[in-house]
């Protein structure tokens, strides 16, 4: 138990896709995502101004709420992954939101490679949703 | 203080604050609003006599709960009073003055100094008043300068020196009157609001006293003295009683810290930011000793914007250009504050236009604080400092509003600095303070947090709050829920979640933003307008979601909406015109160009008869289709085409097409009704048609009618149709499936329409004829060769147009001449019965003759070969092959071609073409199967001779030359003699000049004097069987026309006689004489004379060669130049015949040498007629 | 050394596949249409193979940094070697020099074939293009043999 969302989204900020925990408003999580972008685009500016900046993927915590934790990722394509967790959850660590998002990644970067996978398409391939699964109910 | 002002800035705490209020109730608020517009362009003053300058700011209103944390944070003080009246008369001076009072009343704790502007009174009856009561501060001399023209302040930059002495000297006046009559004090009036010129002037003057007072506020060091200081407070510690110590060190501490925090404030109004900052710096020292968190904190918020102030000076500056050039921008603070994207003009309140007068209150070359001041924070530190600050304020429940306002001034500075990501974070701070609030100061709240973060570029989380505040309008508790006001703010939301309601943006083939929350909101903006009672927005709302959301949506989503689509138009249609909203927002339409889908559309062109034909195109020359090379690249008929660019011609009140093939991809049945076509410059009158698609099916056709109303160009851009109660205009261009927007149609004036009808029957077949595209219909008969018969053709006009010319022509694979024969009517009859009106009829003749050349064709060859065998044997005795089994009918297709026109077409230049297709069935009547021609007694006549064949099944009677007959039985052949008159020289003279063969002149000669006649009892029909086609040979020819040469034969001097017998004997000779005559004219080279002589055995047998019989003294054969024939030219020779017997002698003339190789066709032969008998006796 | 041919072979057939198709319909494939096959072919290989490549690269700083990767790591991966020359105008032209292109080194040497070179190097210009596209740096990529087997890349990144 640790996500409670996880979202892949374009280069051209629509979603690829979003799983969030069965029992969870659905609705709700689009519009946590769809916000977080704001702060993830700024990141992703603000990087090139500021040489010093680690150039990681990770891109951290990008905001919490009074329910949530929003971490974002970004990949040199610029495709963006978010995982949500529940800020009452205290024990996930930054490391294991890293491994995570290295798993989504890792998902990601095999799911291309389906000949059948045209980019730019909402994702629909069941290897790449059973990896989704062990993150978002692990 | 209950509400937090979300306008806050940091250079706000620079501004002194004055309020402006209303008394009376004469001034309509419009005027108040643009009183106070025009009174708060006065932001900066400069202090005459002074290197410094003030700043202020205005407000409406200001309740006195604000105005008691004015100890806290000085510039929360309202330290200055306008109040704006009107009257009308002396007594309403009176009470306004009384309300002026009272309000003076109400702000007296914190008040410098206030005025009154009082408009309405005129120069005289302030003067009056000035009489009555000489303690009015009218400025007369101000009034007077008012009304002349050349003091208007608008737009001329007043010298500076000259506003101050101005200022002072009213300002001494302004004293001067206090000290005279404290009721009147600061009372101005003007004679009316739009005349009050000196209204700037005033108000700097009065601002100038308002910092007059500060300034000496500013020099009063008495927190120096550290005995007996008060305790500043803010509010909620007075009435919490907060128990402090009063005694020691401490309390003496927090005194002297939060005191000099105040000198702090006042010297930052003051223009002094600098020393502002030394007062903050000790406040903190002292505070910080003590614990006062809270005052600790506005120390260090004025730390903070004193060093914003002065690292920050343009913005002010940059501020009032930036509104300038935002002039004419609405006074929606939201556009605004979008329109000006990161900058900080969002910073100053933008609903104030920018005006003269702020430009000359901010003289250029203004000193500002742009040297290094001690102490001042870097912007770095600024944002540390605040940091520290919102700690502070955090830990107070009852500072919530200063601690808000804090975050949000830290923000705007972390705007001004670029750091958009500590700015939000700034931001959601302020969202959790946890204030207090009302349901529509929430909105406010979330109002403001949106357009900070579009002022930080966070253009989604804008719109997220933007949301949550439209959703705080009919929060499910509230019992007034604003529909209107949530519609309205969830349409400033569509920017954030990049969506446009203009189905013409939508991006083709790539999705844009995140489609799950777009159409939730679609879904919010169609329930909002719903329920604020609008259903024709509510169903634009749902067309869009429907149409440009359905790839998004799934089936069962699909059906829904068009479900609750089609209930929301079963009480109003959804129309396809832009709609308006009040806030000026234009809702364009959405046409449901993808329900149906339409794959095809084409124009059809009128049907072949109906086109209509201009003359004047008709008359052009052909484009010259050709090109100089072989290939070209270009197209030299395309780019005529593309000139003209109009592709079909209709005319007018004829009914028109175009097909379609429409798609439904829905999942549910589409009905589409009044689908008709949409057209441009031109009246077209549709005749809708309706279908029903099932779900997920097509294609289906369709043909949308339309009848074109006038005459000219007509373009048809589209169609339009109404599908779940939705009218849309579907244009083309707007189709991305079509690559022409438009199709231009030439439209022809009305034309008349022609009805032909034959009395013949219709034919079963169709022509083979190329141009067959107008029949309107046919007619078939049969006919023996040579019959003729009379049809009718009924001309009726079943239009409204007059039928004023018709012309007829023939197209037909005979040649011309023989289709005429053929075909013949009588263009002068038609011409009696026009013009045709309108659903009249006219009758017309057309005789149909069955010309035939009467000819078996296959036999023509062998027919000659047999004719010449005749001729060189002279006798014909005639042996012709038998009949052929089967003669074969002939068929002859025709069409003939009316051109009519009339009516308004007819002036247009425009006709209509429609064809009668005939079909002639020739059965075989007779047939020539053998001719031939042979010379007459009279060297002048001839005798044609015919060996005719009955085709037919019946007996037939054949009557010729004058009253001859003969019957034939069927399929029997009978010869027939016709003597007739050989072609006389004359003629064959005369036509030669037209450059007409001898052959065909004589054809011709015997055409017309043959007449045969045949004549079917059984059949009760007849005919005349034509000779004109019968190909004579060229001996034949030779015979028909007269000979050019004339001969005389003299046999021993005696010249002969065709009819008598010469008799000679053996051994006898017999001197020939011949002597020629030869028309010139006839012959171009020399020609031969021969003379032959042979043995008749009058047994059928000819002894050409009898050489052991006779002998011919003298030459046979004869060169003749040309030059003799000029002249009679004479041959002698002698004959000797050896034995008895009948001779006969040939004497002929030949125009060439008679070769054996020559063909024949070049060689003519004369012969002298008759021939010349010679009976050769023993004895 | 043998597992690292597969893929010139596969390049060459490739080429022979583009240029002279097995059905006959085709008469003669005119060498800019071949040429446009191979790019865009080359431009998905780019697109994909960039997607895995950066899995474990720290996000690039800019422009340059790209172009730092795409000789560097990008090239290794495919070519087995590194571009020898990197230059750039700073304003969005960048040329990549390889002095021993390995596509080209199995040509002879000379200008027997220096005409059907291009052939060999349109693939690799797709595959540039469609690495940067997916980086988000729109481009246009042309190539050029100086002497066998060297030869120059050209980006060029328009500035808008």
């Amino acid at each position: 138990m640790a996500a409670v969302c996880v979202a892949v989204i374009s280069k051209e900020n629509y979603p690829l896709y979003i799983r969030t925990l069965p029992t969870a408003n659905e609705l709700k999580f689009h519009y946590t995502v769809h916000t977080s972008l704001d702060v993830v685009d700024e990141r992703i500016n603000s990087v090139s101004k500021n040489a010093n900046d680690l150039r990681e993927l990770y891109l951290g915590l990008l905001y919490p709420t009074e329910d949530y934790k929003v971490y974002g990722y970004v990949t040199n394509t610029k495709i963006k992954f978010i995982i949500v967790t529940e800020s009452s959850n205290t024990t996930i660590r930054d490391n294991e939101i890293r491994s995570m998002f290295r798993k989504l990644h890792n998902a990601y970067t095999d799911m291309v490679c389906n000949p059948f996978y045209v980019a730019g398409n909402s994702i629909t391939s069941k290897s790449f949703e059973k990896i989704l699964h062990t993150i978002v109910q692990e | 203080m209950s509400v937090p002002d979300y306008s806050q800035s940091a250079e706000d705490h620079q501004c002194l604050l004055v309020v402006v209020k209303l008394i009376g109730t004469q001034i309509k608020s419009k005027s108040y609003h643009r009183l106070f517009e025009r009174i708060s362009r006065l932001q900066h003053v400069r202090i005459p006599g002074q290197q410094r300058s003030m700043w202020l700011r205005y407000r409406k209103s200001y309740t006195t709960d604000s105005n008691e944390w004015g100890d806290f944070q000085a510039h929360r003080k309202a330290m200055g009073l306008v109040c704006l009246g009107k009257c009308t008369s002396n007594s309403d001076v009176e009470a306004l003055t009384k309300d002026y009072k009272e309000m003076k009343r109400y702000y007296s704790q914190t008040l410098f100094d206030s005025r009154c502007l009082l408009f309405g009174v005129s120069a005289e009856e302030t003067d009056s008043v000035d009489d009555k009561d000489s303690g009015v501060g009218v400025d007369k001399n101000g009034v007077e300068e008012l009304l002349s023209p050349s003091s208007d302040v608008v737009g001329t930059c007043l010298d500076q020196l000259d506003t101050k002495n101005d200022s002072i000297q009213d300002e001494k006046r302004g004293m001067v009157n206090e000290a005279r009559q404290d009721s009147w004090s600061g009372v101005i009036v003007y004679p009316s609001s739009e005349h009050c010129g000196q209204l700037e002037e005033h108000l700097k003057e009065f601002a100038c006293s308002l910092f007059w007072v500060l300034e000496s506020k500013v020099l009063d060091r008495t927190y120096e003295k550290s005995d007996k200081l008060p305790l500043l407070m803010a509010p909620f510690e007075k009435s919490e009683g907060v128990t402090i110590d009063h005694e020691g060190r401490a309390f003496k501490k927090r005194c002297q810290g939060r005191l000099r925090k105040q000198m702090g404030d006042l010297n930052l109004m003051a223009g002094l930011p600098g020393e502002a900052i030394s007062h903050y710096n000790a406040a903190i020292e002292n505070l910080k000793s003590v614990n006062d968190w809270l005052w600790l904190g506005g120390a260090l918020e004025g730390l903070c914007t004193s060093s914003a102030v002065i690292l920050y000076p343009e913005p002010q500056k940059a501020g009032q250009l930036t509104r300038n050039s935002s002039f004419g921008g609405s006074g929606d603070l939201l556009m605004a504050a979008s329109q000006h994207t990161r900058r900080r003009s969002g910073f100053l309140k933008p609903n104030k236009k920018a005006g003269s007068f702020t430009s000359s209150s901010l003289p250029n070359g203004i000193d500002r604080y742009d040297y290094k001041i001690k102490n001042c924070l870097t912007p770095e530190e600024v944002i540390e400092k605040y940091k520290e600050v919102v700690l502070h304020y955090s830990k107070f429940k009852a500072a919530g509003i200063i601690e808000t306002e804090a975050s949000i001034k830290a923000t705007r500075i972390l705007i001004i600095q670029q750091k958009n990501l500590l700015a939000s974070e700034f931001l959601k701070n302020v969202l959790f303070i946890n204030l207090q609030l009302a349901d529509d100061e929430k909105i406010q709240r979330y109002c403001a947090l949106s357009q900070l973060y579009s002022q930080i570029g966070m253009e989604r989380k804008a719109a997220f709050f933007k949301r949550v505040a439209a959703m705080q309008c009919v929060a499910p508790h509230n019992p007034n829920p604003a529909w209107a006001q949530c519609y309205h703010l969830l349409l400033e939301t569509l920017k954030g979640y990049k969506l446009s309601l203009d189905p013409k943006d939508a991006p083709r083939g790539c999705s844009v933003g995140w489609p799950v929350i777009q159409i939730r909101l679609l879904h919010e903006l169609v329930v909002t307008a719903k329920r604020m009672g609008n259903t024709a927005i509510a169903i634009r709302h749902m067309q869009f979601l429907l149409h440009q959301m359905n790839q998004h949506l799934t089936d069962d989503e699909r059906k829904e909406m068009a479900v609750m689509l089609e209930s929301y138009t079963a009480k109003a249609e959804g129309g396809p015109i832009p709609l308006v909203l009040d806030s000026g927002i234009i809702l364009p339409p959405v046409p449901f160009t993808r329900l149906p889908i339409v794959r095809s559309f084409k124009l059809q062109n009128l049907a072949p008869h109906l086109k209509p034909h201009s003359k004047a195109k008709k008359n052009m020359p052909a484009p010259i289709n050709k090109s100089p090379f072989i290939y070209s690249p270009i197209q030299f008929g395309s780019i005529g085409r593309s000139k003209s660019k109009i592709e079909f011609e209709w005319a007018e009140s004829d009914v028109c097409e175009v097909t379609m093939q429409v798609y439904n991809t829905m999942p549910f049945e589409l009905k589409v009704d009044n689908m008709s076509l949409l057209s441009e410059g031109g009246q077209l009158e549709t005749f809708p048609s309706s279908l029903s698609l099932p779900a997920n099916s097509g294609p289906y056709p369709v043909n949308l009618l339309s009848c074109p109303q006038g005459a000219g160009e007509l373009k048809i851009i589209g169609y339009s149709a109404t599908v779940l109660g939705v009218r849309s205009h579907c244009r083309l261009r707007d189709l991305p499936q079509f690559k022409q927007q438009k199709h231009m149609v030439q439209v022809a004036p009305a034309l008349p329409k022609l009805q032909v009808q034959t009395s013949l029957a219709k034919s079963a077949t169709f022509t083979s004829l190329a141009d067959c595209g107008s029949i309107v219909t046919s007619g078939s008969i049969s006919l023996y060769a040579g019959e003729s018969q009379d049809c009718t053709l009924s001309l009726s006009n079943i239009s409204r147009q007059p039928i004023e010319s018709i012309e007829l022509s023939l197209d037909c694979k005979l040649s011309k001449r023989k289709a005429s024969k053929f075909f013949h009517w009588d263009n002068s009859r038609i011409m009696s019965v026009l013009p045709i009106e309108p659903e009249k009829s006219a009758v017309m003749n057309l005789c149909i003759t069955a010309v035939s050349d009467f000819l078996a064709k296959e036999k023509v060859q062998t027919d000659e070969d047999a004719s010449r065998g005749d001729l060189s044997r002279k006798n014909s005795s005639v042996s012709f092959c038998g009949p052929c089994d089967t003669y074969p009918t002939k068929t002859v297709e025709a069409i003939l071609k009316f051109e009519y026109t009339g009516g308004a077409g007819m002036v247009g230049q425009y006709y209509r073409e429609c064809s009668v297709s005939l079909h002639v069935e020739v059965l075989p009547s007779l047939l020539f199967t053998k001719w031939d021609v042979l010379p007459a007694e009279i060297p002048c006549m001839c005798y044609l001779v015919f060996d005719i064949l009955n085709t037919t099944d019946h007996e037939m009677e054949i009557y010729y030359s004058d009253s001859k007959c003969v019957i034939i039985e069927a399929d029997e052949t009978s010869r027939i003699p016709y003597q007739v008159e050989r072609c006389p020289l004359a003629k064959i003279l005369k036509l030669m000049s037209n450059d007409t063969s001898i052959d065909s002149i004589c054809r011709q000669h015997v055409a017309d004097l043959v007449d045969i006649r045949w004549q079917s009892p059984t059949l009760e029909t007849g005919g005349e069987a034509s000779i004109a086609d019968i190909p004579w040979s060229g001996s034949m020819v030779d015979m028909i026309r007269m000979s050019p040469i004339e001969w005389e034969i003299s046999l021993n001097g005696q010249v002969c006689k065709s009819t008598e017998e010469n008799s000679y004997r053996v051994g006898q000779p017999v001197i020939l004489t011949v002597s020629i005559n030869a028309y010139t004219e006839f012959f171009h080279d020399d020609i031969t004379l021969n003379i032959q002589c042979y043995q008749d055995h009058q047994n059928g047998v000819l002894d050409y060669m009898p050489m052991d019989k006779f002998s011919i003294v003298g030459s046979r054969t004869l060169q003749i130049s040309q030059a003799c024939l000029k002249e009679t030219f004479e041959h002698q020779c002698s004959l000797l015949f050896f034995c008895s017997g009948q001779f006969k002698l040939d004497v002929f003339c030949s125009s060439k040498t008679v070769q054996e190789d020559t063909s024949p066709s070049t060689i003519h032969t004369w012969k002298c007629t008759p021939v010349i008998d010679l009976g050769v006796s023993d004895d | 050394m043998a597992e690292e041919v597969p893929f010139d072979f596969l390049h060459m057939e490739m080429i022979n596949f583009v240029f002279n198709p097995p059905d006959d319909s085709k008469k003669e494939v005119k060498t800019e249409e071949g040429m446009t096959t191979l790019e865009s072919l080359g431009f998905r290989v780019g697109q994909g193979l960039v997607e895995r490549l950066t899995k474990d690269c720290p996000r690039f700083k800019d422009e340059l940094d790209t172009m730092k990767f795409i000789c560097k790591d990008f090239w290794t991966s495919v070519y087995k070697k590194q571009i020898d020359n990197l230059r750039t105008n700073h304003q969005g032209v960048y040329v990549l020099q390889d002095n021993k292109f390995r596509l080209l080194t199995q040509i002879s040497i000379g200008k027997q074939y220096i005409e059907i070179a291009p052939r060999f190097l349109s693939f690799t210009c797709g595959l540039i293009r469609g690495a940067l596209s997916n980086l988000g740096i729109t481009s246009v990529v042309t190539a050029e043999v100086i002497t066998m087997p060297a030869c120059k890349f050209q980006i060029q990144i328009p500035r808008t």
